[in-house]
């Protein structure tokens, strides 16, 4: 993700006024900016086309701003969430903060601390889509790989010496290393220490997938 | 004529004229101030009068005594009457006029506790409602600090914008008409509070009820949804007019609508619905009724609710239904608290529209603070 495409923010208020001077700010500060009256409003609207954040009232008809916050928690696609709170308490911000979000702001904000964290929530969202891209990338180079190389994969990066594999797999030395060479090539590992790192990479990725399908599944059964 | 029998005739004028004007006197304290439960009005003749009256009545004793002492001079000259009679006419004069005296300062004080009254009920009317003031410190905050968050961003975009090399001029002017609009919304929401902390004299003007709810629910809506609690208004199809003090029905209306949320303070969000409806049950009447759907009033409290210092909130003082009913009843209306059939408390007052209250002048409200 380059950083010359503008981020969008999605300003979700429903004072008409409030929603038109935060885009105007916005929009002059060099942000694309959609607009939406609600948290319905924007959970019938928003499909995730670019980098950008929410930015986001509590207290509005409807759903409040908490209640569409802890709704995207359950997505992986989910946006960072700048609060902006016209009557806040601390068990407020606590909830809001503790849920994750980036920022809590009550108006009137300064605009200088308006940016900063609007700013600092683009830079976590495309931080995000970076490490998902490179996740993705990772997962399909592995996918890439036949089941003898992810043998050949598993056991090298398990520091076993290639005459070991050999015996294990009841195959010559010489075709694990041909197989080490295609899992090289597959990952885009240009020395022996990038496929160690790509393992460990590897390895977070799965912990955390498996991490998200059981919070899913938890949900699931909390609702 | 025997001198016995005159001076048995003139001390018996003299006993029958004091006990005359100790009535006369006792009538015109009793009568003149009269302060009927819950209803704060001075009845009776105008100060005025009462004032001319007793004047007149002193003189009238004053005369009476100087005639009767002069009669007595007169017979003493004519050697027909001893100086002890002097003596006893001068005494009843003295003793007259110290009993006069007495009435009139007690007339007074009595004037004054009643007034007092009516000044320590406005001062605790004033008090309530800065209690609700209080009570409703993060809604206010909230009305205040929305326009306020816009015009700061409006400002600091213009300026953004301005340091364009070509800025749209059209974008800067439209954003000062904004900043102009909300600067006028956050001093209208000041002045509202203004109005309702304000230590006033009620006033009595024609009033549109309906436009009078709908502030009240506009003002408690942010502090509602922070607890999760829908308001659902259902006005009568016409425009009631009433006539009245705005700032004191506002109170009425807060009050209720307030006691309705703390109602459902543990109650599921589902069910923490507050219904305000108006209505017209009989012509010349127009009915507001605020009901909450908790759990309702135990038999018992319904009679004492409206009663001074009863209260069933751990922090409550007891004061604020006891003066929603004063400030009705000063109205002209009454207010009746019951549970709903269907569950919750249902708060029900009546109050006369302008024509009823044109027609039957039943509004005894009086200016300058006296009724609360």
């Amino acid at each position: 993700m380059s950083e010359d495409v503008p981020a969008i923010v999605h300003v979700i208020d429903d004072d008409e006024s409030m929603r038109t001077a935060l885009a105007r700010l916005l929009g002059a500060a060099g942000f694309s900016v959609r607009t939406y009256a609600g948290a319905g409003d924007f959970s019938l609207t928003w499909r995730d086309d670019g980098p950008g954040c929410i930015l986001l009232d509590v207290c509005m008809p409807g759903p409040s701003g908490l209640d569409l916050q802890r709704a995207l928690a359950q997505r992986a696609d989910a946006l960072p969430v700048v609060f902006l709170s016209g009557q806040s308490d601390i068990a407020m911000s606590v909830v809001a903060m503790k849920a994750g979000a980036v920022d809590f702001l009550s108006k009137p904000v300064e605009t200088d601390a308006l940016l900063a964290a609007v700013r600092a929530a683009v830079a976590r969202d495309r931080a995000r889509r970076e490490l998902l891209a490179r996740n993705r990338h990772i997962l399909a180079c592995y996918a890439s790989l036949s089941a003898r190389e992810r043998q050949v994969f598993a056991q090298v990066t398990a520091g076993r010496l290639h005459k070991q594999i050999a015996d294990e797999l009841g195959t010559c030395e010489r075709t694990i290393k041909a197989h080490r060479a295609h899992v090289m090539e597959k990952f885009h590992a240009h020395t022996f220490v990038d496929l160690i790192r790509i393992a460990g990479e590897l390895e977070s990725v799965k912990a955390m997938e498996s991490a998200t399908d059981e919070r899913l599944a938890d949900v699931a059964t909390c609702t | 004529m025997h001198p016995g029998d005159d001076t048995d005739v003139m001390s018996a004028l003299g006993r029958a004229c004091l006990s005359r004007m100790a009535t006369l006197a006792s009538k015109l304290c009793d009568a003149s101030v009269r302060s009927r439960a819950g209803r704060f009005t001075i009845r009776g003749p105008s100060t005025a009068f009462r004032r001319i009256a007793s004047g007149a009545l002193l003189f009238c004793a004053l005369g009476v005594s100087v005639a009767t002492a002069a009669d007595s001079v007169e017979q003493q000259a004519a050697g027909a009457l001893g100086h002890w009679q002097i003596v006893g006419v001068i005494v009843l004069v003295v003793l007259q006029g110290i009993l006069i005296t007495a009435l009139l300062a007690e007339r007074r004080a009595r004037i004054k506790a009643v007034a007092g009254n009516l000044e320590q009920r406005a001062e605790l009317a004033h008090g309530s409602r800065l209690a609700i003031v209080g009570q409703l410190y993060a809604s206010i905050a909230h009305e205040i600090n929305q326009p306020l968050g816009a015009i700061l961003s409006n400002a600091d975009a213009a300026e953004m914008m301005l340091r364009e090399s070509a800025p749209d001029i059209a974008e800067v002017r439209a954003i000062l008409s904004d900043i102009r609009k909300d600067g006028l919304r956050a001093s209208e929401v000041i002045r509202h509070v203004r109005t309702l902390a304000r230590k006033r004299q009620v006033e009595s003007v024609p009033i549109d009820l309906h436009a009078l709810c709908e502030d009240i629910l506009h003002l408690v809506a942010p502090d509602a949804e922070r607890r999760g609690i829908t308001i659902r208004a259902h006005f009568a199809s016409q425009v009631q007019m009433v006539r009245g003090d705005a700032v004191y029905l506002q109170q009425v209306m807060l009050n209720l609508v307030m006691n309705a949320m703390d109602a459902l303070a543990d109650v599921p969000p589902a069910q923490a619905i507050i219904e305000v409806r108006t209505s017209s049950p009989r012509p010349g009447e127009v009915e507001v009724s605020v009901r909450d759907h908790g759990s309702g009033v135990p038999e018992p409290h319904l009679r004492r609710l409206f009663d001074s210092f009863f209260s069933t909130k751990a922090h409550g003082l007891g004061l604020g239904l006891s003066i929603v009913r004063s400030i009705i009843e000063t109205h002209g209306g009454h207010v009746v608290a019951e549970n709903h059939p269907k569950g919750g408390a249902l708060f029900r007052f009546t109050i006369p529209t302008v024509q009823a209250a044109r027609d039957t002048a039943a509004i005894p409200m009086r200016p300058a603070g006296k009724a609360a």
